[in-house]
């Protein structure tokens, strides 16, 4: 497993921006903040917290999206993946 | 989650002949049968005069029978003959259903009958291929939602605990390691497994005596709505699965998953041999080694659906191994989205 870097998401609907730690993922500074974005299987299989991007490169660890539904309907699953960019920007 | 707008196995062809048969297919009553000139016919089980199931009618040279009043209807629907009556009201009809005769099925459209497009019912050549893939099949009825069949299909890792004694047979270590390949298609998905070096399974054994460990393959394509189409087997560990000789074992299975309710459903399968295939035997050993497989999921997913009726699904977590049936059912639930976009 490569070391994991952090990165910076914000939310598109209240503009708040956080900071990812290497060592947490999306969905755990998410919950820290208060936000209860629902959640389920924690590993990308079941879809329950998929999230639509609008800007920024992510790094898909997800194992159920099809390549359509990552570049072209841009969905995310934000317990398990990533962001290659320095920022993303969620539909949330 | 019933796509009205699909095809479905309605029955075997061999099983309708013209004795009408009743099936309640995705909620609704359905008579099948055949006219005497041998064509299949499906209409809504239910006699336009005073609703008696026409399924306890009889075919006559006309049409249907209902056998309450008398009333006949043709394939189309309309009744034909009214006894003792000149007046046949245009509104005196039932539904009727497409009804496509292919591959040795009966596949009906619950839609739009303007929407039934024969294109859409998945190809199977292999049922009419009996010198190549001589085959066996049958439906059971299964109290659960068609779905959790699809779900069981593809989920390989329930193999080492439900069919132990049966298609399983290995430590459960060898189904989670396996290496799988999973894809999307245009509408369901692709699976394939390879086991390298893992012990013959019960079933491989019974059919064809493997000597020692075995490399085993599993591909599985599911076709949205309901049908997931299965080749699985094995050769002697290191040998090529091209060119390899006996022993050897090469199984296709057609699954078919029909909603009768929202908690139940038809299961249509066929098991076909393709390692020996001028001995009948060979075709049976499969069939009655997949029965016992199909009896074990058969209790784990009716007792599984009990309790889903209980409480609910909500609240399931999903594990690794799961990817393949969510994004089946994702494929489903596109296909619905599709048809109803609101």
């Amino acid at each position: 497993m490569a070391e994991e870097r952090s990165f910076e998401i914000q939310l598109a609907r209240s503009q708040q921006t956080y900071t990812i730690p290497a060592d947490k993922s999306i969905i755990d500074v998410l919950y820290e903040n208060g936000i209860n974005h629902p959640i389920s299987c924690e590993q990308g299989i079941c879809g329950t917290c998929i999230v639509k991007v609008l800007a920024g490169e992510p790094d898909h660890r997800d194992s159920i999206l099809t390549d359509d539904e990552r570049n072209r309907e841009g969905q995310f699953t934000p317990c398990c993946s990533r962001a290659f960019s320095e920022r993303l920007v969620l539909d949330i | 989650m019933i796509v009205r707008n699909a095809w479905y196995v309605a029955a075997w062809a061999d099983e309708i002949t013209e004795k009408p048969v009743a099936r309640r297919i995705c909620n609704e009553p359905i008579v099948l049968y055949r006219t005497l000139d041998g064509a299949a016919c499906a209409l809504l089980d239910s006699c336009s005069h005073r609703g008696a199931p026409l399924s306890l009618g009889t075919v006559t040279e006309k049409g249907i029978r209902c056998n309450y009043h008398g009333l006949v209807f043709g394939c189309d629907g309309a009744c034909v003959e009214i006894p003792n009556q000149d007046i046949i009201p245009k509104k005196a009809r039932v539904a009727r259903y497409p009804l496509v005769e292919k591959d040795q099925m009966l596949w009906i459209w619950h839609g739009d009958p303007e929407k039934a497009d024969e294109s859409m019912i998945p190809d199977y050549p292999f049922h009419d291929d009996r010198e190549n893939w001589p085959h066996i099949h049958d439906m059971m009825p299964v109290k659960c939602h068609y779905l959790m069949l699809v779900d069981n299909l593809l989920d390989a890792t329930h193999l080492a605990y439900v069919h132990p004694a049966s298609v399983g047979g290995s430590a459960p270590s060898v189904h989670m390691v396996a290496k799988n390949v999973l894809d999307a298609t245009d509408n369901g998905i692709k699976l394939s497994r390879q086991m390298s070096n893992a012990p013959a399974p019960p079933v491989y054994n019974n059919c064809v005596p493997f000597p020692g460990m075995i490399d085993r393959w599993q591909n599985f394509e599911f076709i949205a709505p309901a049908f997931v189409i299965q080749y699985s087997g094995g050769v002697e560990a290191g040998k090529d699965r091209a060119t390899a000789g006996a022993p050897r074992f090469d199984m296709r299975i057609f699954h078919a998953l029909t909603p009768e309710t929202d908690t139940s459903c038809f299961y249509f399968w066929s098991t076909a041999n393709g390692h020996e295939t001028d001995n009948p035997a060979a075709t049976d050993m499969i069939d009655s080694e997949i029965r016992k497989a199909l009896a074990e999921d058969k209790v784990m997913v009716e007792a599984q659906q009990e309790r889903i009726n209980e409480f609910g699904e909500d609240w399931l977590v999903d594990n690794k191994a799961d990817a393949p049936r969510v994004m089946a059912r994702r494929a489903v639930a596109k296909m619905m989205q599709r048809q109803n976009p609101d």
